[in-house]
């Protein structure tokens, strides 16, 4: 693979202004900082979708919240975690036909876990209402660390490609250090790249910028 | 097995033409012909044996996603393609004429048929239409939030259908159930956005999906559960056996020997093939198809009978493979999968060895 076409110094200098400006005009909400790709000699009617979700080192979405549905196993580790959870007798006494409260429930969380054995239930418990708002629940198995599990969903950003040639990841937010965003701009370009068959030759540009700050070029 | 690259087809007709250059998105296969959807929105119909144009279906305006061939009695067949210009459209073979076009409101990903009955991927909808009544039956619009990526009846109960999705998730549908929420009776998520998934298994048990991240899992569909997730596949193929590997084209599975296939490529147009071992899921090196193409393959289509390969590239050509040691697919049976006892306990999706030609329904599921 060609070597990076981007040094993480110049990364962190871009990120180092960035902070300085949100740090100069504070906002009433925590800014995200996000990178924004533009791609060249990529055509949406032909080459293959790339859209998906990159894994980061640090956690993205700190008020991200997370409901496990869980089994006995899994009921205990939250208590001790200090975990939102619903156990089946919870699940069950929602019911699939109450779309009042399937809708309440997919609307206070962002995302949910279920207990494999739960997991497989859900359609019969709940119907396709976390289906409908694209938050049906990921496998926690028990060989899993449900506190890491919980920081990894709250740690993965989505890209999406749609019709026209620009993308953004939200690559972290500015109360996370230069080095953890720099890391993560970094990380998620070369994942890009890896999924783009001209690597570098398909990005045309590299932009970070937080929310409501001014964009600076990377590349 | 050591495949050689026999011949090719150049799928652009006219060389400097910068109309006629395109990638092959996708192929149908019959005894006679191929079939290949070009990224120009022409499907052109070659012949199998000879590797000559014979017709070019010309009316999509948009990209085309699948094709399915269906043979008919009288050594005819129909072509059913499906496009992002919103219509399914049917034609006949010996005609090269189109014989019907079924209009919906989305783009159509992916489409299946079974008897008369064509199942389409709208966007993030299912589509269930008759094309004798030319009518739709059912639609489902609660399954997935992202565009379906691949649907299919069930091979060995038509009554059950199966639809992955940019969202991630998999969606098993039972037609015996009036209620359309209801008639989702399984739903597993893939984590990642799906781009193809496919049956695989004696009584095609399990399936695997592919995702856009180039991520390959194993499902076993009766009980919902999840028998293997490969991780960063590209990376450990690339560490283990020291060739670069960039995406995988598919998954392919022969029924005889029971041997699962995964066929991945680099950027350069290198195919390598890796069989799947079904109790420890390790990849062994198989085969490789070298020097046919210059490009991202997109499809590959192995005849399990004649034993001959064909894969369709962005390098617009559509190479044909031979082996060149044996011409018996003679390779050990593969043991079958095994399933831990518990998790067979809680779910009633099974799929028996049903005669997929049987009317004794006394409830029509369409």
């Amino acid at each position: 693979m060609s070597g990076s076409k981007i040094s993480s110094d110049q990364v962190r200098q871009s990120v180092a202004t960035i902070f300085a400006e949100a740090a100069a005009n504070k906002r009433g909400f925590c800014e995200t900082v996000e990178l924004q790709v533009n791609l060249k000699n990529y055509d949406t009617k032909k080459d293959k979708r790339f859209s998906g979700q990159i894994k980061l080192s640090t956690v993205t979405k700190p008020k991200f919240s997370v409901c496990v549905f869980a089994d006995q196993q899994h009921c205990d580790e939250a208590t001790k975690i200090g975990a939102e959870f619903m156990d089946i007798e919870a699940l069950k006494k929602i019911g699939p036909k109450n779309k009042k409260a399937i809708k309440k429930l997919s609307k206070k969380y962002d995302a949910f876990l279920a207990s494999e054995t739960i997991l497989r239930q859900v359609p019969k418990l709940l119907g396709p209402g976390l289906n409908k708002v694209g938050k049906f629940p990921l496998l926690l198995s028990h060989s899993e660390d449900m506190a890491t599990k919980i920081s990894e969903v709250k740690s993965t950003v989505k890209f999406q490609l749609k019709k026209v040639l620009c993308l953004a990841v939200a690559v972290g937010h500015i109360q996370l250090t230069e080095r953890e965003i720099a890391t993560n701009v970094i990380q998620s370009i070369n994942f890009l790249i890896s999924l783009l068959k001209k690597g570098w030759q398909n990005i045309k540009t590299l932009y970070i910028k937080s929310s409501m700050g001014r964009s600076f070029r990377i590349y | 097995m050591n495949f050689k690259l026999a011949s090719s087809i150049l799928h652009t007709v006219q060389i400097g033409d910068p109309d006629d250059i395109c990638y092959v998105l996708y192929f149908s296969v019959n005894g006679n012909i191929v079939a290949a959807s070009g990224s120009n929105n022409l499907i052109k119909i070659y012949n199998r044996k000879e590797k000559v144009l014979v017709n070019i279906l010309k009316g999509h305006t948009d990209q085309i996603h699948e094709t399915l061939l269906k043979d008919k009695t009288d050594g005819n067949a129909i072509l059913l393609s499906c496009s992002s210009d919103k219509t399914v459209r049917i034609w006949d073979m010996y005609q090269a004429s189109l014989v019907q076009t079924i209009h919906q409101q989305d783009e159509i990903f992916s489409i299946d048929l079974y008897q008369n009955f064509l199942v389409m991927g709208c966007s993030n909808k299912l589509v269930l239409y008759d094309l004798v009544k030319k009518s739709v039956i059912r639609t489902f619009d609660s399954s997935h939030t992202e565009d379906i990526t691949r649907v299919r009846f069930h091979p060995n109960d038509p009554t059950k259908i199966v639809s992955v999705s940019m969202d991630g998730l998999i969606c098993l549908y039972d037609l015996n159930q009036a209620d359309d929420e209801e008639a989702i009776i399984s739903v597993l998520n893939g984590e990642f956005p799906l781009s193809s998934f496919g049956f695989f298994g004696k009584n095609s048990e399990f399936i695997f999906t592919l995702s856009t991240q180039e991520r390959l899992a194993i499902w076993d569909l009766a009980s919902g559960t999840r028998l293997k997730e490969f991780g960063d596949l590209r990376q450990i193929l690339t560490e283990r056996f020291q060739k670069e590997i960039n995406y995988f084209v598919n998954v392919d599975y022969h029924l005889e020997s029971n041997n699962l296939f995964l066929f991945a490529g680099d950027y350069q147009g290198n195919i390598y093939i890796y069989l799947i071992n079904q109790t420890t899921w390790e990849l062994s090196e198989f085969s490789q198809l070298l020097n046919g193409h210059s490009d991202i393959v997109r499809n590959i289509y192995w005849d399990k009978n004649t034993l001959e390969l064909i894969s369709s590239s962005e390098d617009s050509k559509i190479s044909f493979w031979q082996d060149s040691n044996q011409p018996t697919m003679e390779f050990k049976s593969s043991p079958r999968i095994n399933i831990d006892e518990n998790n067979n306990n809680n779910n009633n999706n099974s799929f028996g060895k049903q005669n997929p030609k049987s009317k004794n329904n006394k409830s029509n599921p369409y």
